[in-house]
């Protein structure tokens, strides 16, 4: 135990400088957006939208049409009736107040978010959000 | 007005802070570093711009169906050539390396969201 005290301990100490200064400037930044009122509405709306029993079942019924048109729709073999009847529940599920006001949150907070990655991309010359997506390719 | 003017001082200055970090970060400097040596080495560019164009080509002809052996073997060779110059593969290898560090980054951000922001600087504007 203490033998694993000491390696830990080690390993701080080795921890370079640089890699403690950016986990600071990183959690100053999440502090920094969680302040912001795009952060905070988006907070409320996703309580809101979680919370909405409606807006959860036309979700529910949205994903899971999907879910069994998919292979259909992936090959192109989809009637146009399963189409707009996906398309009815989809825009139903938008109809919900709190799924349209989630999304505009989402939408004004995705916004503040790429404005912070293109000042990140452009100093340190890579895509900062582009290298953090998972690739398609797993 | 910029994108950049939307960002509220308070956040904009948090995150030229980030900025500034992760330039001075041993994989960024290094990505940044052997980047400028490449961008200095004409025979390197060239070599990239001319497997750029090979490339764009063999697309081309794959498409339309007049792709040879000889034309891939043709790319083979050039590809080969471009990685075995050392300032080509030291940017290629650097620049991976940068590319690994930045997730770790955006999961710490991430954690202390609460949601993944790299995702949602990726999101369309509007759903």
């Amino acid at each position: 135990m203490t033998q694993i005290r000491e390696m830990a301990s080690e390993e701080v100490a080795q921890e370079p400088a640089w890699r403690s200064d950016v986990e600071r400037a990183a959690r100053n930044l999440a502090a920094a957006l969680a302040e912001t009122p795009e952060y905070k509405a988006f907070e409320e709306a996703y309580v809101r939208f979680r919370d909405d029993e409606r807006g959860q079942e036309a979700l529910w019924a949205y994903q899971e049409q999907q879910r069994l048109l998919q292979p259909m729709l992936m090959l192109g073999a989809a009637s146009a009736e399963q189409r707009a009847e996906l398309d009815e529940l989809r825009e139903a599920w938008m109809a919900e107040a709190s799924v349209s006001q989630y999304l505009e949150a989402q939408t004004a907070l995705s916004t503040l978010a790429r404005a912070i990655d293109e000042l990140l991309s452009g100093k340190i010359g890579l895509g900062f959000a582009a290298a953090c997506r998972p690739s398609c390719c797993g | 007005m910029s994108t950049l003017d939307t960002i509220p001082p308070a956040l904009r200055s948090a995150a030229e802070e980030l900025a500034a970090s992760l330039e001075l970060s041993e994989p960024i400097a290094l990505f940044r570093e052997a980047k400028a040596r490449l961008d200095a080495d004409g025979k390197a560019r060239d070599m990239l711009k001319r497997l750029a164009e090979l490339d764009s080509d063999l697309r081309r002809r794959e498409a339309d169906g007049t792709l040879t052996r000889e034309d891939i073997d043709r790319l083979r060779a050039v590809q080969r050539e471009a990685w075995s110059d050392p300032v080509i593969a030291g940017s290629a290898e650097a620049q991976q390396r940068a590319i690994g560090y930045l997730p770790e980054v955006n999961e710490l951000i991430s954690a202390l969201l609460g949601w993944d922001f790299a995702s949602m600087a990726s999101a369309p504007a509007s759903c």
